[in-house]
């Protein structure tokens, strides 16, 4: 249960930042505390109290925790890693652009020119 | 048997092994052989695909590929469908007409990163298509996202890292609503190969917890496949983006996400009957407002991408609808808007002062009138089998308002006709390769009312879709 309301305040962060920032930075933060939000949800359905392991092995006789959550977590957070390195790159495409990472100066930006320079 | 030999995972495990190679292409034999390897590749995995479309006729449920031997429900399973298997070679189809395309457009630079990324996005979405995993779902989906972005911001000009970011970020948050919603449906079920949970679910039955699933669901794939509120991130990457990316993005990444929807809301979840009015409102208002605010653009690439979401709105409504008639309705849009949008979007990225070019008036013809759903064209037996549907489930308002911003459709899509058409400019002869081609299989679709047994491969696209006991 901790486990469940741990994760669900990470995302519900998350999403506060994504939605009352305007600095771009932050908002790439906020998506990142609520993609960390997310997986732990994930382990969270897949763990068990005192469970071991998934690994077949002689001697584990234990309760094993679900491998699936964790593979799915795994990928997850490369892809995570992956996508927010490509975000701040085109954040720094927006930067050398418009001269600000605001979100809002830059859409004021491009609704005020014709944006036909594109 | 050959017809083993058409096993999708090849094609997936040589796109990627070419892809990953892409650099040492381009260090053997410069940009050229990057491209040149890129070009067979397309042309190869287009033909490869029809011959697997081809052997997923012979299984009416659809094939079942298993990966790496395990059993499922406990390996990951490719499920080739012919409507997925069509759907797959038509994403390669149109890969092969950007990249031709793409051979005249000197800016793109390094060449092979974009290579690559248009083969990713076209190998993502074709995943997409053929998996019967939801996890394996959830990768491919984020492949494709991950190369899409890339493409999206490629250009690095002002109006595509502009338009990119706000695609990212919306693309991004709809990934973990994604993630959340698969957590959800494996904490519930405890499988994610998708005939399984369709079982399991049986027996379960839609507890709060699998509507919120359902939900989450709708806004990870409701970015991509463009369901209002969700797609105010493409009107700008569809004004700024090249041509061709948009292209393969219409084809590709738009169809996987509306199809990933049709696998989860039809095959998993089974149409629920609570939530299938929301749907379809969803839909209409997506359709609704895409329509309004294409009639108020000024620039014909703003009001083309809007026009692509309305169709993407209609796609939503007959998915969701679920019904027999309205799922043939879903496949056939689907393949009409990858045809007629595309040939507009070649076209919209050479438009001279005066209008088109003279030389692909008869595409530009074919486009719009595919775009509209004109009698020929086989988007017409789309709309009229939605119509239809929607008569038989007694959603009268629906059916009302659909035709009244069809009308409003025909009437922006007349107007940029007629300022367009007249046009003297001559379109570059290579890139001109790319619309004639689809004019010419929009051209072939003509005649397929005439092919005997083609209801039976409608027919057959559907089945492994149909619900019993939905209408």
């Amino acid at each position: 249960m901790m486990f469940y309301i741990a994760a669900l305040s990470l995302i519900g962060i998350g999403l506060y930042v994504v939605l009352t920032k305007k600095n771009l930075v932050k908002v790439l933060i906020g998506i990142s505390i609520a993609d960390s939000g997310v997986n732990l949800l994930l382990i969270s359905v897949g763990y068990l109290k005192g469970g071991t392991a998934p690994i077949l092995e002689k001697g584990l006789n234990k309760p094993m925790v679900d491998p699936v959550p964790q593979a799915l977590v795994l990928t997850a957070i490369v892809i995570g890693v992956a996508t927010l390195a490509l975000a701040m790159a085109v954040v720094i495409d927006v930067k050398r652009h418009f001269g600000t990472v605001e979100l809002d100066k830059v859409i004021k930006m491009m609704r005020g020119g014709d944006g036909s320079d594109a | 048997m050959t017809l083993k030999l058409f096993d999708p995972m090849l094609m997936i495990g040589i796109s990627l092994a070419i892809v990953f190679l892409m650099p040492i292409w381009k260090a053997l034999g410069g940009k050229k052989l990057a491209w040149a390897v890129s070009v067979l590749l397309y042309a190869f995995n287009t033909l490869f695909m029809i011959g697997v479309a081809y052997r997923a006729t012979l299984y009416p449920e659809g094939l079942i590929i298993k990966i790496g031997g395990f059993k499922p429900p406990f390996g990951i399973v490719l499920h080739v469908t012919f409507w997925g298997a069509v759907l797959s070679t038509f994403v390669w189809f149109v890969a092969f007409l950007s990249i031709m395309y793409a051979s005249t457009r000197y800016d793109a630079e390094p060449a092979d990163v974009y290579y690559a990324l248009l083969t990713l996005l076209a190998l993502g979405s074709s995943g997409m298509f053929l998996t019967g995993d939801i996890f394996n779902l959830f990768v491919f989906t984020e492949i494709t996202a991950l190369a899409a972005f890339g493409l999206s911001a490629f250009m690095k000009k002002k109006g595509t890292a502009y338009a990119t970011i706000k695609y990212i970020i919306m693309a991004e948050v709809a990934s973990a609503f994604l993630l959340v919603a698969i957590a959800l449906l494996y904490g519930k079920l405890g499988t994610l190969n998708m005939l399984d949970a369709q079982q399991t679910l049986k027996t379960v039955g839609m507890t709060g917890a699998m509507v919120l699933s359902v939900l989450f669901f709708l806004v990870g794939y409701g970015v991509e496949a463009e369901i209002f509120p969700l797609n105010l991130w493409a009107p700008d990457v569809y004004k700024y983006v090249p041509e061709e990316v948009i292209a393969l993005f219409i084809s590709g990444s738009s169809k996987a996400a509306a199809f990933a929807w049709l696998r989860m809301w039809v095959m998993v979840f089974g149409v629920p009957q609570k939530m299938l009015q929301t749907m379809l409102w969803i839909g209409i208002v997506t359709f609704a407002f895409a329509e309004v605010m294409a009639y108020s653009q000024k620039s014909f690439r703003r009001a083309l991408g809007y026009a692509s979401l309305g169709q993407a709105g209609l796609v939503f409504v007959a998915i969701s609808l679920g019904s027999e008639l309205a799922l043939k309705a879903a496949f056939l849009l689907m393949i009409n808007h990858i045809l007629s949008e595309a040939i507009l979007f070649y076209i919209a990225g050479n438009i001279g002062e005066d209008g088109a070019p003279a030389n692909v008036r008869i595409p530009l013809v074919f486009g719009f009138l595919g775009a509209v759903s004109m009698p020929p064209f086989i988007g017409f037996w789309g709309k009229i089998f939605l119509f239809m549907a929607l008569a038989k489930a007694g959603y009268w308002v629906m059916f009302v308002l659909i035709a009244l911003f069809s009308i409003v459709e025909i009437a922006y899509m007349y107007k940029w006709f007629i300022s367009l058409y007249k046009g003297t400019g001559k379109m570059d002869l290579v890139r001109s390769f790319s619309p004639i081609m689809l004019t010419l299989v929009s051209f072939a679709m003509w005649f397929m009312p005439f092919v005997p047994k083609i209801m039976d491969l409608l027919d057959l696209a559907i089945k492994p879709f149909l619900q019993k006991g939905v209408m």
